[in-house]
């Protein structure tokens, strides 16, 4: 057991037992699952990700490249979470991962006697020939040996949700810089928001030695906690980590709601997504200590010296019985000393300077740890680390410890000021890349620009806080910033140990080494965003949050350019990983997307229907009755019945668009091809609408109730399409025309009923009105009531071709309205069908639908070129006349039946001359909509072809090499039932 | 999706009931019954008119976002020149008739009594259940009683207004959206305790 | 992002869709050289970098088209005003 003796914010009153690899252990309230394993002296927590060497926890954030584990089992197994953030809960249970059989003893460790072979670029080179093979051989190869966790293949059975939040200043990061500015803003007045991805505040100050106002800095956090829970209008947020900035002052954030339990408490998300919309933002997300690179820097029990001491002091834990820093800076020396102070058995501190500042020195001394000036580890040893060679003036030296602490220096995490493009900038003084151009709103406090002291933080912390509240209009006046001994920050630049030996990693968790930099710098791959390629240093779940600047640096001395002059590659979003869980919030599912029922849903569903989704509408498909084999027979039965007697449909999903105003017939002729301002009143006419570059945009029927009064009905798929439209011509194009318009398409239901009873079961549920065929002929509209007193409205329409009637009613009497059809058909027969028969029945009679309108034809390609008024302009009215929609060869609008008529038509099919070869110069059209028609007892189908209306009685050859079909058909007309059109009439 | 809404057909408004934490009841919501409703939009040029003519009348309209009471009438801003009026113990036409009479000729009124449902929303969590998917600031400072948005909630949308009294809202909801919109929000209120009605027993 | 717009105030850029360039508007069909202008407004467009003026319809709002004015470097929203009340210059 490494737990010391005192210390830490663990709750030692409390254990907790938690399972690693099947194997028990107890930890505290207060661990992570990292410090929990390190008090039971559990170093090995994971194999690398190429060359499978042991790795162990490497440092104490949500920067951690090595100790990812699987958490939870079972269907709540998640990969790749880090041991560093997991926060320690009763039953716990992990499992390493990327290794085989087991951790100790990994098989696929022999990938480490490779690495010769397995260096940068290795895929590129490797992998080239023959590409067969990849998808086959390598890549599942590589995929099985090189790699990271594994997600559960089972649905998730928790939930997620997102949420909202508008603040007036957001505060990213609770450390000193973080907690000044959250309080500063605060007292102001200001709604602050702050953020913090641990699950307790206070960042750097948990380890902090140095005293603030006078005080302990843990007491310092635990005030301004208290300080900031009685301000009504500041909401602390824990466990958030903002991952994302975007346009107009918008952050995106996870909140851990529940990863700290077992499960998710009842009712409650797993994660909440918050899209948090901040007038102003202060970041201070601190900064990462960084590695020195050096032979075997990678052995279990090296980490950084921050985790080192967060370890020792935040959590109780000594990382080995014995440990040693290797630093190169104050700040190592600082977190050496912590350790030192917290009760680790501190070996040595190594520093690559010549002497350490002496107020640091003389801390050293009082605490009685050895220092070894100009000094630099040259060698690790152990398959735990358990032990050092180090390097200085005075000679080489070993040392036996389990632990080392590394410290090249703090690296800015200025991850979220690089989303919106920001470039970091590099400060020779600082040897770190700080925030230069921000996203607007955004500001930065403490270690993330480059204010590294304890003092600074606090002092860059408040004033930012008081320019946010103040940015968002709150000037109250504001008290002193919190006062704190100044801590050194002294650096001297040192990237890398120059030894032979093991490898010497800069990038952990992908098994990038200073030798794989070098290739790539002798290989030409040299600016950095060609270097993370080529290496895939910085890639992955870390994104190089610890190893970047070594890797640019080392690139850096290679090309002798300098780091300035060298650059960083720059984060996008997201700033850790995300669950894709999260981002879908509650749309899973059945809540994917909305369903939209219609209003006869409950009675088609009572009636057996099978729907089928059309956008977010669901629609009866065919109405199965008993005995019958397949969805075939039940549509043929509908559409027989339809052709025979009568049926009925719902068509309320049609869009329905209420126009009024003087100028309607005027905005009508500009929209449709063909006229309406001379429309009779009572009277429809079925339209079509050309998009400005002369391909049809839409079809439907518009009716004029009234002088100043239509209502146009358009596709389903279009109807918020061609409301948009509308909307767009009136606003835009024509504000002059005095034109209201309204989606009346949720207030009206509407009921087809087709088919040559259709008029005597009208006559039954209208109050008395006259539908005759002289009263209401074929295109007209009666405004009437039905079943005793409901208003109605109807159209005497037919899709089918048959007598047909559109009935519409305000939606809450449209179930009523078709039971009531129902009874007043029940003598005829009258049959319910869905969208299959509705679409049999228009294929049949040779009418347009989606098919046809796909963008790519012209009215004239659909045979509705005579619809076209010569005698006005209209939308698309200048390019439809350009000499490739008038060519004749066009493909145009016909029917086909298959020569041998039992064959079956395929959609889709290209249609050849016979005897041709089959290739794109002989392409003659193609296919677009098919059905078996019950009506004429075999296949027909619509489509386009090359001077179609002149080859009427033509076989041509349908082939459709992707499903397989190769037949001959003839060529006819599109209308296969009562060309004529009086049966519509009758 | 929640398992609080399994067996819930997703075509179907949740049935009425309590949902969460027994004991709680963060947030109320109950379907508002028997309203008949109406746009109305001036014609081109004519709003400066319209509000005047109402105004007289003793109906202050404003052509923003912004919702007036006026004899039973709730009035509320939805664009430039347009308004929706939701009106209680109504129908289309009767509405229709007072509208016109009101209003004039000089206005386009289209009866939208059966295109949409209203809830009435409440309770002290409503603004946290509102915040899971309203893209708004639903802060009082922001957005007071009196206040109307139109808007987009999980794909739904909807018209929102605040009410006068302890934070209370309505919001109207395409008919057919309805059932979507409410399999948002309950698993949203539940964890506050969340009491529905007005929705039938399902 | 987020779209000020001039009826319901600042909203989420979700709640608006695209069309894109508002400088364009559309030629007079009656005119002589008609075909060639209105290949140009249906088919050229400018992708200006910097300030542009583009429509937007905020289609889950007030439902007006409006003319965004927008930077396409940086993105920032510059101004939102009513298209119909909007001076469009060719």
């Amino acid at each position: 057991m490494t737990r010391l003796a005192h210390g830490g914010l663990i709750n030692r009153a409390r254990t907790l037992s938690f399972r690693f690899d099947g194997k028990s252990y107890t930890g505290h309230p207060g661990d992570t699952l990292a410090s929990a394993l390190l008090a039971n002296g559990v170093r090995l927590m994971g194999r690398s990700f190429k060359y499978h060497r042991p790795r162990g926890v490497f440092t104490a954030g949500s920067e951690e490249p090595n100790a990812l584990v699987e958490l939870r089992a079972g269907a709540r197994r998640e990969p790749n979470t880090r041991a560093t953030t997991i926060e320690l809960f009763e039953g716990l249970e992990a499992q390493s991962q990327n290794r085989w059989p087991s951790l100790d003893h990994d098989l696929l460790s022999v990938n480490r006697y490779l690495s010769p072979f397995l260096g940068a670029g290795f895929y590129y080179k490797t992998f080239m020939w023959p590409a067969a093979f990849w998808e086959k051989l390598y890549e599942p190869a590589i995929r099985r040996a090189a790699g990271l966790g594994a997600a559960a293949a089972l649905p998730d059975p928790d939930t997620y949700e997102k949420a909202f939040a508008f603040c007036d200043v957001l505060v990213i990061g609770s450390g000193p810089a973080g907690l000044a500015a959250a309080l500063a803003a605060g007292r102001a007045g200001a709604r602050v928001i702050l953020a913090e991805e641990d699950f307790r505040l206070g960042g750097r100050l948990l380890t902090e030695q140095a005293a603030i106002d006078g005080a302990p800095a843990r007491d310092f956090v635990s005030r301004a906690e208290a300080e900031l829970a009685s301000l009504a209008h500041v909401r602390i947020m824990p466990r958030t980590t903002v991952f994302g900035v975007y346009d107009g002052g918008e952050y995106a954030a996870v909140e851990r709601v529940s990863d700290h339990l077992a499960v998710p408490a009842p009712f409650q998300p797993r994660q909440r997504l918050w899209r948090i919309i901040a007038k102003r933002a202060v970041l201070a997300a601190g900064a990462f200590d960084r590695p020195i690179v050096f032979p075997g820097n990678d052995r279990p029990g090296v980490m950084t010296a921050q985790a080192l001491a967060t370890y020792a002091c935040r959590y109780g834990v000594g990382a080995g019985a014995t440990a040693a820093v290797f630093t190169n800076n104050d700040a190592g020396v600082a977190a050496a000393l912590a350790t030192a102070g917290a009760g680790v058995k501190l070996e040595a501190l190594i520093d690559v300077r010549p002497a350490l500042p002496a107020p640091l020195a003389a801390k050293a001394k009082a605490l009685g740890v050895r220092v070894i000036t100009s000094g630099e580890v040259i060698a690790t040893s152990g398959k735990l680390l358990t032990g050092l060679t180090v390097r200085s003036p005075a000679g080489t030296e070993t040392l036996a410890v389990e632990a080392l602490g590394i410290s090249g220096g703090a690296t800015p995490n200025l991850n979220l000021t690089c989303h919106l493009g920001g470039k970091p900038v590099y400060r020779e003084d600082l040897a770190a890349f700080v925030p230069a151009t921000l996203p607007p709103g955004l500001a930065v406090a403490g270690a993330v620009a480059g204010q590294f002291s304890l003092a600074d933080c606090l002092a860059y912390g408040t004033a930012e806080g008081v320019r946010a509240a103040a940015d968002a209009g709150f000037t109250a006046p504001t008290l002193p910033a919190p006062q704190a001994e100044e801590t050194a920050t002294g650096i001297q630049p040192f990237w890398q140990v120059k030894a032979k030996g093991d490898l010497a990693f800069v990038d952990l968790q992908n098994d990038v080494s200073a030798k794989d930099v070098g290739i790539a710098h002798k290989e030409g791959f040299r600016a950095v965003e060609l270097l993370k390629r080529y290496t895939t240093l910085g890639m992955a779940t870390d994104q190089g949050k610890t190893s970047n600047m070594a890797g640019l640096a080392l690139m850096a001395e290679l090309t002798g350019q300098g780091i300035a002059a060298t650059g960083t590659t720059l984060f996008r979003p997201p700033y850790t990983p995300v669950a894709l869980g999260v981002l879908a919030g509650h749309h899973r599912d059945k809540d994917f997307r909305p369903t939209r029922p219609t209003p006869t849903h409950d009675w088609a569903q009572r009636q057996g229907a099978v729907f089928v989704e059309t956008g977010f509408w669901l629609r009866a498909a065919y109405f199965p009755k008993p005995g019958e084999k397949d969805w075939l027979e039940s549509v043929n039965r509908e559409v027989n019945a339809t052709r025979s007697a009568c049926g009925v449909i719902d068509v309320s999903t049609f869009g329905k668009i209420d126009l009024q105003g003087p100028d309607v017939g005027i905005f009508l002729d500009r929209v449709y091809i063909n006229m309406f301002s001379t429309l009779a009143v009572g009277k429809a006419r079925y339209g079509v609408m050309l998009r400005e570059d002369g391909l049809v945009m839409d079809d439907g029927t518009t009716a004029r109730l009234g002088e100043q009064h239509y209502v146009m009905t358009t596709t389903t798929a279009n109807a918020g399409k061609m409301f948009q439209h509308l909307e767009f011509c009136l606003q835009v194009l024509w504000p002059d025309l005095d034109v209201q318009i309204a989606s009346v398409s949720e207030q009206w239901a509407q009921i087809a009923v087709s088919g040559p009873r259709s008029r005597a079961v009208l006559a039954q549920v209208v109050d008395g009105a006259d539908v005759s065929n002289a009263a209401l002929p074929f295109m007209g509209v009666l405004q009437t009531t039905v079943m005793g007193g409901v208003e109605a409205r109807v159209f005497r329409l037919s899709f089918s071709g048959e007598l047909g009637y559109e009935i519409a009613v305000p939606a809450r009497h449209g179930a009523a309205l078709m039971e009531a059809l129902m009874a007043a058909g029940a003598p005829f027969g009258i049959t319910p069908y869905g969208t299959e028969a509705l679409g049999v029945l228009r294929i049949e009679k040779g009418h347009v639908s989606g098919s046809e309108l796909n963008g790519q034809t012209s009215a004239r390609d659909l045979g509705l070129g005579r619809m076209a008024s010569t005698k006005k302009d209209y939308i698309g009215r200048v390019l439809s006349q350009r000499p490739a929609f008038l060519d004749p060869d066009r493909p145009m609008f016909v029917g086909f039946k298959p020569v041998d008529r039992s064959a079956r038509l395929k959609a889709g099919a290209h249609l050849l001359p016979p005897g041709a070869e089959a290739t794109t110069a002989h392409d003659e059209g193609y296919m677009t909509s098919v059905a078996y028609s019950p009506t004429l007892g075999h296949s027909i189908g619509l489509g386009f072809l090359k001077r179609g209306a002149a080859r009427i009685g033509e076989q041509v050859r349908a082939f459709d090499p992707v499903r397989g079909g190769d037949i001959l058909v003839e060529v006819c007309s599109p209308a296969f039932v009562d060309p004529e059109g009086e049966k519509q009439r009758v | 999706m929640s398992d609080l809404l399994a067996q819930v057909p997703v075509t179907r408004l949740p049935p009425e009931g309590h949902y969460g934490p027994a004991g709680t009841e963060g947030v109320r919501a109950r379907a508002l019954e028997g309203l008949a409703a109406a746009t109305l939009a001036a014609r081109k040029g004519g709003t400066g008119a319209l509000i005047a003519r109402l105004t007289a009348a003793g109906l202050p309209l404003v052509d923003g976002p912004k919702v007036l009471f006026h004899e039973g009438l709730t009035v509320l801003g939805t664009g430039p020149g347009r308004w929706l009026v939701f009106a209680e113990n109504t129908t289309g036409p009767a509405l229709l008739a007072q509208l016109r009479a009101l209003a004039g000729d000089d206005v386009a009124l289209t009866d939208q009594s059966d295109a949409n449902l209203v809830f009435e929303l409440t309770g002290p969590a409503v603004r946290d259940a509102l915040a899971k998917g309203v893209a708004l600031d639903l802060d009082p400072r922001a957005f007071a009683p009196g206040d109307v948005a139109t808007t987009v909630v999980a794909h739904v949308g909807v018209t929102l207004w605040a009410c006068e009294g302890a934070p209370t809202y309505r919001l109207a909801v395409a008919r057919s959206f309805a059932p979507a919109l409410l399999r948002w929000l309950t698993p949203g209120a539940a964890p506050f305790g969340f009491a529905l009605s007005g929705t039938g027993r399902g | 992002m987020r779209i000020p717009c001039p009826y319901c105030g600042a909203r989420d850029a979700h709640e608006f869709a695209y069309l894109g360039d508002a400088t364009v508007s559309r030629p007079d069909p009656a005119a002589p050289d008609a075909e060639d202008a209105f290949f140009t407004y249906a088919y050229l467009r400018d992708n200006p970098d910097g300030e542009h003026r583009e429509y937007w319809y905020h289609a889950n709002g007030c439902r007006q088209w409006l003319v965004v004015t927008r930077n396409t470097r940086t993105h920032e929203i510059l101004g939102a005003s009513l298209a119909r009340a909007s001076e469009v210059t060719a």
